[in-house]
């Protein structure tokens, strides 16, 4: 019997080859072409034949010398006779040499498909043919871990960059109504020093530029609220803004913070909110005046921040917004209209509303009064005020703070990391803490105290949660000394997580003539890091490798759906899907997650009986979870040198893992015939970026990282999804 | 056997019709090659909502 069939079997010393069988036909030949059309053959058959641009090849006769037990036989085509324009090949088998009884194979498709090699400098062209079958290869990737999970990823209702892009744009109403509150609160703490010439002037020049600032904002606002973008709900009273009150805040930032800790806050407004938090919670109503102090001063030696208070203006008119969501979350508007153009009753409203919160009244005023769509955010800010609050009363020692005195963190030392200078301690030594008390004019105090103690608290500057605490009680304390005593061992570090930016918080605190606890306080923002610490993924390196080897790649092959509909002549889905990749620092292996469907309409629930077009519109998530390990995995499958134990270590307890949270959305639609099924498949395409690490260098005997070497690795990372939709052949 | 799925995120869906690649026995109706966007992600105890 006369047959035509064609197969491609690789390439070989520049040719193609294909195995073809022309059965009992004598004779053949090829056609290559660039388009594909169907004939019609009688009335009913239909057969596909190339058309267009075509090359065909002479008529070869086969050789039947080489037929064994099989009419097989190898067919080579030369690689120039392929170009770019070439899409189809086809085979005609005749029975004689003037074409009779013409039979033509399936038309094969033939695409230059682009492999890499091993090196990644390049690559090279291979063919691939369509009407393949997908085997399954399971021996690959062994050494990958693979599980199934339940999706337990989520975005957040709204995500934070979009939240506090809202607020800013509130921030001129914000200021009217928060700034006099603060300002007339805290601007009786602004004590002396300001008569010197040089730092009126810097005062002045700070209050112009918070004018400046306050104008183009307030430009930028009316410019939105004309366009009918601005959704917030402001506040009926309104206040004359006076800047200076915003410097009413200084004094106090200054004295509970230093200037490293200042300049480590930069913009983030939630830390700063946090950090003015614990300056109203330890001041308000406890402030200890000079007088009371057992202490006889006198001058000493001068220590001077060489700081600039205009370091403090930009940070402070970022931080002013994290204050609107608690004003609207805990106030209903009746009551803020009641309070009227009284600021600190307003402000202790919010005080007094917020802070006798527990836990299940902040999750209810969230349910009642969603606002803003922010419950995350806010609950974070409430949740860390109460929480603080708790530690204040309960755990911690508690103090008045003095403010004539100010604690001044000694030796401090910054290294250049992450786009700032941060203060970096190492874990591989014990850490020393030393610091001075002095006046606020810098002067030393000549006094013992008899006996007084260092509190150590570590916490999370967003959440004020507590994670490390420690008490040093000491006995005749020379003040007008350093005070060498605050220490933590490096057995009480190991403990801390690393690569993680934490508040250190130093108090020292003795009893006054009245038996009560006074003290003074400074905060630090430090890490703990080892040897080697995170610092960012890079620049990509190369093209996209796709995991389309549904052999090699089988693991990251993910069949996200599967089905099809009866009763219905015809079916139509449509699925809006979201995929989310994340990565878990708790796994080693990969995990593909469950996918979740939640319909949205049905066209069935429309009528009782079955409808001829059933249409279905559902939305569709799911996802996949990475592990670094099996990244590592991934880098050697990609023949790339992998990450050592020390470097997955830094990883692992770094916000790398941040920049593995990924997404992509895509809307599939499917249609079938009664008994159809389809399916939705996702496989990735990574891409190969630069990883950059420090590696410490220096430290001194405080325990301070004071030098850094930067250092470049390679990560594969994530970089596309395909969605691949299938459907049974009928 | 072939085991590597071409990127076809760029070839009519009329095309795949006509000459079909098949997936576990399925033919394919579409190929889209969507880029991963970041996002900020949440994880939940126990795993659903």
């Amino acid at each position: 019997m006369a047959l035509a069939y064609l197969k491609y079997n690789g390439y070989e010393d520049g040719h193609y080859i294909f195995y073809a069988d022309t059965g009992t036909a004598k004779f053949f030949r090829y056609v290559l072409g660039e388009k594909s059309i169907k004939l019609r053959v009688g009335d009913r058959d239909t057969i596909k034949v190339l058309s267009g641009n075509k090359k065909t090849s002479s008529l070869y006769k086969v050789n039947e010398t080489l037929h064994g037990l099989t009419s097989l036989f190898p067919l080579r085509i030369p690689e120039h006779e392929i170009t770019d324009r070439i899409k189809y090949i086809q085979l005609y088998s005749f029975n004689d040499a003037k074409n009779k009884a013409p039979t033509v194979s399936n038309i094969l498709r033939l695409m230059l498909v682009k492999r890499h090699n091993s090196e990644f400098a390049g690559v090279t062209l291979t063919l691939e043919t369509n009407k393949k079958s997908i085997a399954k290869d399971y021996n690959t990737m062994q050494n990958i871990q693979l599980k199934n999970k339940a999706l337990s990823y989520r975005e957040p209702p709204l995500s934070k960059v979009m939240f506090w892009n809202a607020l800013v744009g509130a921030l001129p109403n914000l200021l009217q109504q928060a700034a006099p509150i603060l300002g007339g609160l805290l601007g009786n703490l602004n004590l002396g020093g300001t008569n010197n010439g040089q730092q009126t002037q810097q005062s002045a020049d700070i209050t112009n530029k918070i004018v400046e600032v306050l104008q183009a904002i307030s430009n930028m606002s009316q410019n939105v609220q004309q366009s009918g973008t601005q959704s917030l709900q402001h506040l009926n009273s309104t206040y004359n803004i006076k800047p200076e009150t915003l410097l009413g805040l200084q004094p106090v930032l200054e004295k509970i913070l230093t200037p490293e800790a200042i300049e480590a806050i930069g913009d983030d407004s939630q830390k700063l909110y946090m950090a003015i938090k614990d300056a109203v919670l330890l001041t308000e109503g406890r402030e200890t005046s000079l007088n009371a102090v057992p202490i006889s001063k006198s001058s000493s030696k001068s220590i001077k921040s060489d700081f600039s208070k205009a370091k403090v203006a930009p940070a402070l008119l970022a931080a002013l917004p994290a204050l609107m969501p608690v004003i609207e979350k805990a106030l209903n508007p009746e009551l803020i209209e009641a309070v009227g153009n009284q600021p600190v009753k307003l402000f202790k409203a919010i005080g007094d509303a917020v802070l006798k919160m527990d836990e299940q009244e902040i999750k209810h005023l969230e349910a009642i009064n969603p606002g803003v769509d922010s419950a995350d955010d806010i609950s974070k800010l409430l949740q860390g005020m109460s929480v603080s609050r708790s530690l204040y009363q309960e755990d911690i020692i508690t103090y008045n703070l003095v403010k004539e005195l100010n604690l001044n963190c000694i030796g401090t030392k910054t290294v250049f990391f992450k786009n700032k200078n941060r203060v970096l301690y190492t874990k591989n030594r014990q850490i020393l803490l030393p610091f001075s008390i002095t006046t606020n004019k810098g002067e030393r105090l000549n006094k013992k105290i008899p006996r007084s103690i260092i509190q150590i608290l570590i916490k999370d500057p967003k959440t004020s949660k507590l994670v490390f605490r420690k008490t040093i009680k000491l006995v005749d304390i020379d003040i007008s000394q350093d005070i060498q005593e605050a220490f933590i061992t490096t057995k009480e570090s190991q403990g801390i997580p690393c690569n993680t930016e934490y508040k250190l918080e130093i108090s020292y605190i003795w009893k006054s003539k009245s038996g009560k606890n006074i003290g003074v306080l400074k905060n630090q923002y430090i890490h703990f890091i080892k040897d080697v610490i995170y610092d960012r993924i890079g620049d990509r390196i190369g093209d996209t490798i796709p995991f389309n080897n549904i052999s090699v790649h089988r693991k990251f092959w993910h069949k996200i759906w599967a089905g099809g509909y009866s009763n219905s002549p015809r079916w139509e889905v449509a699925f809006d899907i979201q995929y989310i990749l994340a990565l878990s620092t708790k796994e080693s292996g990969i995990a593909k997650m469950e996918t979740r469907t939640l319909k949205i309409s049905d066209n069935i629930e429309e009528s009782t009986q079955h409808p001829k077009r059933r249409r279905i519109h559902s939305r569709l998530k799911s996802g996949f979870e990475l592990s670094f390990k099996a990244i590592n995995s991934i880098l050697q499958l990609l023949n790339q040198e992998q990450l050592d134990g020390e470097l997955l270590g830094a990883l692992k307890h770094s916000d790398a893992k941040k920049s593995f949270s990924l997404s992509a959305r895509y809307r599939a639609e499917m249609k079938g015939r009664e008994g159809d099924t389809s399916t939705l498949w996702c496989y990735p395409e990574f891409v190969l970026r630069k990883l950059h690490m420090y590696k410490v260098e220096i430290t001194n005997d405080y325990g301070q990282v004071i030098s850094m070497a930067p250092q470049e690795y390679i990560i594969a990372m994530p970089e596309a999804i395909h969605f691949i939709g299938t459907k049974s052949e009928r | 056997m072939e085991n590597k799925i071409p990127d076809l995120s760029k070839m009519a869906s009329t095309t795949l019709e006509m000459d079909p690649i098949l997936i576990d026995g399925q033919k394919i109706l579409f190929d889209k090659k969507v880029t991963l966007m970041p996002v900020t992600l949440e994880e939940k105890e126990n795993g659903y909502e």
